[in-house]
């Protein structure tokens, strides 16, 4: 455990390495809170519920998406590829650990920084902004939300683990990964909330891995989302195919693997 | 002392070089990495549909946006979209400066007998970006007849005259983007900076507080990708004395990019090398 106390130790201080493209990063998540706050704000101008949603409920949806976009949809996995590509991932089966804690450790240390940043930065965006937002109770929160939330940042984990095994078949890692995160952006409800589509669609929704990611944790945060321990169960679920599925993938890509490049 | 392309014999010499290398960079695509040129373009579609998607969610609850109806909105939309395909295929070298400054690659752009900003910014011409834009422009086009917009002279001189606001304003972020990385590295996130800012304006202006307009139009100045053109278009808004405003401002603005520019490079110092 203690090698992987390491890796997430130097992670943390890789992000104070250049430090003006540290600030740049925090400041353009400042401005990403601006544009859908101002576009929902626009629309509720002139009605008091959009879609079954008020003001507060939408707010503390597109707040709530940012915020577990920012802690959940951030993952070293996406360096797998190239490690593959480049032959350097044979540095990291030479040492005695495993690749997917190595990856989670890091992963971590980039959750705990941005969550410590995201409170300077919603603090301080409500210093200059006064807004309703919804807040459940904090048994909600611990019971089901908290789980739940653990459980989208490992299926997330798991998806872009996948997208990085490509690179023991294809040398273009980055262009599948574009696509997936271009879909992922719709499907979990990033964008809007999914029950703004249509009927159809959403049936056929949790049968699927994305809405877990965000747009259940974030029903769940507005009360609104009756039998939670289905959607756990549907999560866990999900998060156990895309682990397997790793496994196997990642078995058969290592009898390709040549260390081309080292 | 380098050469500078005031004159015609020169400025032809950098259109050929240009040429050459948009030409190399397209043979490396097609050769070296046609799928994910198709994922990128599948990609970069699904995206713009997904937007209109959500425009269209959007005005099924709401008659009209900030005033503008949905093909108003579209319009704001795709052009932006194709705003934003045009500068990128152009100024696709300030993404890789930060890869060439840290491998010391630049110091090469120093000894060739051509401007080293030209080097940096112009050298990768994006060739997904140029087929894009076809695409882009007739989804321009498709909106601008469905809102009823007339394509009369005065409206094409308009749409024009901002286009060229556009990339002048582009070109000056451009050039600041790449001094900084001369002395920070900061090259990515600056660019992705001004990525966020143009996401900003894929809506009407109008939405945003009038202090945010008024940052987005004489500041960042990114308004003049979309919002603006379409609301002058429109006659939601007077093109006088706004026209000549940011004229004067986009000049100036490229004035001091190039003197930062030149300040940065003074202070290069090649410990990459």
């Amino acid at each position: 455990m203690k090698a992987f106390w390491f890796v997430f130790l130097t992670s943390l201080q890789n992000n104070f390495v250049y430090r003006a493209n540290f600030f740049i990063t925090h400041l353009r998540r400042l401005l990403a809170f601006l544009t859908p706050l101002f576009v929902w704000l626009s629309v509720f101008a002139h009605q008091t519920t959009v879609y079954h949603y008020s003001l507060n409920q939408l707010l503390t949806y597109i707040f709530g998406a940012m915020i577990l976009q920012t802690l959940i949809f951030n993952s070293h996995t996406y360096e797998l590829g190239s490690l593959i590509n480049n032959g350097d991932l044979s540095l990291l089966l030479l040492k005695p650990i495993s690749i997917s804690l190595y990856f989670l450790s890091q992963d971590l240390a980039d959750k705990a920084l941005n969550a410590f940043m995201l409170l300077l930065e919603i603090g301080l965006l409500l210093l200059f902004i006064h807004l309703p937002f919804h807040l459940p109770s904090l048994g909600l929160v611990l019971v089901w939300f908290l789980p739940l939330f653990i459980l989208a940042s490992l299926l997330y984990f798991a998806l872009g683990f996948l997208f990085g095994l490509v690179g023991f078949w294809s040398r273009d890692v980055w262009a599948p990964r574009f696509l997936f995160l271009v879909f992922l952006e719709f499907a979990t409800g990033a964008l809007f909330p999914l029950d703004m589509l249509p009927k159809t669609w959403q049936i056929w929704l949790p049968f699927t891995p994305f809405p877990y990611l965000l747009f259940y944790p974030l029903k769940l945060f507005l009360g609104q989302l009756e039998r939670p321990f289905f959607y756990l169960a549907m999560a866990f679920f999900w998060l156990l195919v895309l682990a397997l599925l790793d496994l196997f993938i990642w078995h058969r890509g290592m009898r390709r693997y040549e260390a081309e490049g080292r | 002392m380098k050469p500078k392309a005031v004159d015609f014999h020169l400025s032809q010499i950098y259109w050929r070089v240009w040429w050459r290398l948009a030409k190399l960079r397209f043979t490396e695509q097609i050769i070296n990495t046609r799928f994910s040129g198709l994922f990128f373009i599948v990609g970069k579609i699904t995206r713009l549909l997904f937007q209109v998607a959500f425009l269209y969610l959007l005005l099924r609850q709401v008659k009209l946006f900030a005033g503008y109806d949905f093909y108003q909105s579209l319009l704001i939309l795709f052009l932006l979209n194709f705003l934003s395909s045009l500068i990128q295929m152009f100024f696709r070298g300030a993404y890789h400066f930060r890869f060439n400054l840290i491998n010391g690659f630049f110091d090469f752009f120093l000894v060739t007998p051509l401007d080293e900003l030209f080097y940096s910014l112009l050298s990768y011409f994006d060739p997904l970006d140029a087929l894009l834009l076809p695409f882009s422009l007739g989804a321009v086009i498709w909106a601008w007849c469905r809102s009823g917009l007339a394509f009369n002279f005065a409206n094409l001189f308009f749409f024009l005259f901002f286009l060229a606001l556009a990339l002048a304003f582009a070109l000056a972020w451009h050039i600041v983007a790449l001094a900084l990385g001369l002395r920070f590295f900061v090259v990515d996130n600056f660019i992705l900076l001004y990525r966020d800012l143009e996401k900003m304006v894929r809506f009407p202006l109008e939405i945003y507080s009038h202090f945010l307009r008024w940052l987005l139009t004489y500041v960042f100045s990114v308004a003049v990708l979309a919002p603006l053109p379409v609301a002058v278009l429109f006659g939601k808004r007077s093109p006088w004395p706004l026209l000549p405003i940011l004229f004067f401002l986009a000049v100036f603005q490229l004035l001091l990019a190039w003197r930062f520019w030149r300040f940065s490079l003074r202070l290069y110092s090649s410990a990459s090398s």
